[in-house]
Formats: structure tokens, sequence, C-alpha cells
């Protein structure tokens, strides 16, 4: 019972704060609370307050530079307030990014954006390292097989220019052989030939030794019948 | 003379229009450093909260979408630079918690005790021994002759919430105020 009495006051009391909220007539405490202090209090208070603020003179404002909260826009660029916004839009771009596997690949003619599982995409990387590894084999067998030919090539030269080497080098050496061969057969007919020269001189001078002889021995003869006209050599 | 609405105010200042924002502050600022003084009870405190909540207001314009009225949102930002300021200045306390009594400052506010009087000083007083949050109700509903509905939009809580929390407000405040009313 005085629950309810007390609820019913509570209600009265709010109606009667909002009606005085709208000015309009109010009745007194007694009337409207009678018998009831707490509520009766209350009102008091509520009216001694109301009163004070009828008569309350407001403050005046001391002077203050008003145009300083509007030079406050001046703000850094991560307090823009579009950045939340802009923040929860890539985020929800890179969540449906994820999403729909959404692949960018960018190649020398343009950029190829693609919705692939990542199951494809394994596949399409698979197939490119096998197509990579083959192309990378043919060059590979090609270029061996330039090299191999390029070598048996530089083998036959190789092989031609030693053997001209030999032939040259013996050719030479038969021809130096030749040459000494031939000036010591020179040399040794040039030894006979002074040893002949030699012989021949001696036998030159035998004969003309043989020759004065004989002269000598002819003009011992002729001594002994000398012409009238003759002289010695001491003489 | 014509006036123009807060929500043209807004729009030119959003398009760079410096008086249009100029002529909104001085439209606000009395109210709202009044509210920062009866909430912060001192005249620098309640500056510096007011060029805050300016501040805060002007970086947050273009979330305005005029759904509202420009002064319910505007005391709604001030009311949350409140409990900033609150928290910066007792973080070890709650906004439910009654504010430790301090050496009450007879300099905070001479000039608007000289107006109003004794009634007025007495009732700074009292306001100043309850918490935050049944200040903000008190302020709400008194001051600014908001509807409960409307105090449960801007706080976030429910009619009951502020119902119950004026309730206690009012209660401390007729200790306090040591009201004669048998």
């Amino acid at each position: 019972m005085s629950e309810r009495k007390d609820t019913d006051l509570a209600k009265q009391f709010a109606k009667w704060l909002e009606n005085r909220t709208r000015a309009e007539a109010q009745p007194t405490s007694e009337q409207t609370f009678n018998g009831d202090s707490q509520w009766q209090a209350r009102h008091e208070t509520a009216n001694y307050l109301a009163h004070h603020v009828e008569l309350h003179q407001q403050a005046q404002v001391p002077h203050w530079d008003r145009e300083a909260t509007f030079m406050a826009d001046k703000r850094a660029w991560w307090q823009w307030q579009g950045l939340p916004v802009m923040s929860l839009a890539f985020s929800c771009m890179a969540m449906a990014l994820v999403l729909f596997k959404v692949e960018v690949l960018v190649q020398d003619n343009g950029i190829t954006l693609s919705f692939a599982d990542a199951q494809k995409r394994q596949q399409q990387i698979t197939q490119l390292v096998d197509q990579r590894l083959q192309t990378f084999a043919s060059e590979q067998q090609v270029i061996l097989a330039n090299y191999a030919a390029d070598i048996k090539v530089q083998q036959q030269e190789s092989n031609l220019e030693l053997a001209s080497y030999i032939m040259g080098a013996s050719r030479q050496e038969r021809k130096e052989d030749m040459t000494d061969f031939i000036q010591y057969i020179n040399a040794q007919r040039a030894d006979e030939q002074y040893e002949q020269n030699m012989k021949f001189k001696q036998l030159e001078r035998a004969i003309n030794y043989q020759q004065a002889n004989l002269n000598t021995g002819i003009q011992n003869i002729g001594m002994q019948s000398q012409p009238a006209a003759w002289t010695t050599e001491e003489e | 003379m014509f006036e123009r609405s807060d929500q043209t105010l807004v729009k030119q200042a959003l398009k760079g229009k410096k008086s249009a924002w100029i002529c909104l502050v001085k439209r606000y600022e009395k109210p709202l450093y009044n509210y920062a003084l009866r909430m912060v009870s001192h005249p620098e405190d309640a500056m510096d909260l007011m060029q805050d909540v300016f501040v805060a207001v002007f970086r947050n314009l273009a979330s305005f979408r005029g759904e509202s009225p420009f002064k319910g949102w505007l005391f709604k930002i001030a009311h949350y630079r409140c409990i900033e300021f609150y928290r910066r200045k007792k973080p070890m306390q709650s906004l439910d918690d009654a504010p430790v009594p301090e050496q009450e400052d007879e300099q905070a506010c001479p000039a608007q005790f000289m107006a109003d009087g004794q009634q007025s000083k007495e009732v700074h007083q009292a306001l100043q021994q309850l918490s935050l949050n049944q200040k903000v109700v008190v302020e709400l509903k008194f001051f600014q002759h908001a509807t409960f509905e409307e105090i449960a939009n801007q706080l976030g809580i429910s009619t009951n919430t502020a119902k119950s929390r004026l309730y206690s407000a009012l209660d401390k405040l007729k200790n306090y105020l040591e009201l004669d009313y048998v």
C-alpha cells in the first residue's frame, strides 16, 4: 500500500516538474504532497532552485579570442574526417579481394585481373614452369649443338695447322741439312783444289828447278866457248 | 533585424565563412560559459572548458546533420567535454561520487556572488556537494528547463535514471540549503 502511494507521489512529482518546465499553473506542495514529508521537501527544494534560477543573473563572458576556434580547422592530414571512411572502404576492398581470390597479373602488354582459385593458379604456375623448362631445355640443346659444331671446326682447323706446321718444319730441316751437306762438299772440294794447287805449284817449282839446272849445265858448257860481248852478272 | 538560423550559420561556417562561425559563437557563448561556470565553479576553468567545447564543435561541425537543434547538440558536446575535464582533474574519482570537500575559494566567482546575493552563494556551495551526474541533471532540469526525456536523450540514460538522479540531488541539496518547508 505504502509502495503504491510512493509510486503515485513520484508520478505526481515528475508530472509537477514537467509542468513546471512548461510553465503551467502549479498547485502548492501542501495540496499535492500533503502528508508526505520526503516529497514535500523535494518539492520545496525544487521550488527554491527554480526561484533561484529566475533571479539568477547570467555571468558575462570575459573577453576571449573567438577567432582562435575557427583557426582550429588547420588539422593534420591524419585528422581528416574522411580518413576512417576511406580506411573502412579499403578494408572492405581488401576483404573482397581476398574472398573472391582476385589476382592482378602485370605483364608487358597490360594488366590482367582474374578471379581464380588457388588450385587453378597452381596448375597455371606448374604449366608455366614446365613450359619455361621445356623452352630452356631446347635452348640449351641448340646451344650445346652449336658449341659441339664450333669445337669440331676448331679442332679441324687446329689439326690442319699442326700438320702444316709439321710439314713445313720438316721441309725446312731437310733443306737446311742439304745446304749443310752441299757446303760440306764444297768445302771438301775447295780443300782438294787447294791441295791440287799446292801440288801443281810444287811440281812447277820442281820443273822450274830442273829447267834451271839444265840451263846452268848448258852455260857451263858454253863458257868454254864464250862470245866476245858476253858479261857476267857479277860484273 | 533578420537573424540567421543556426542551420544557415553552420552551413556557412562549413564553407569557411568566419563571420558566420563568430556569429554562432557569440550566440551561444554566454549560456555555455554559464553552464561551464556552474559545472566547474571556477571562471578560468569555465573559460578553458568553453573554448575547448567550441573547438570540438568546430572540428565536428561537418557531422552535425541538423536533425536536432544545434543548441542541444552543442550542450551534448559540452557535457562530454565536462566529463573529460572532471576525469583529467580527478582521475581517481567516479562520476557518481560526491566531490571531496575542498578549500572554498571565495574569489572563485566574486562578481556573480555580489550580483546575486547570499542565496546565490548558498546554492552555488550546495551544488558543489553534488556528484557530477547529479549536478548535470540539476543543470539540465532547472537551468536549461529540459524535460526528463530530453535529459535522458542528451545523457544517454533512461528517464527513470534521470529522475532518480534528480531526486537524490534534491535530497542532498535540501540538507545543505536547510530549507524551512515544514
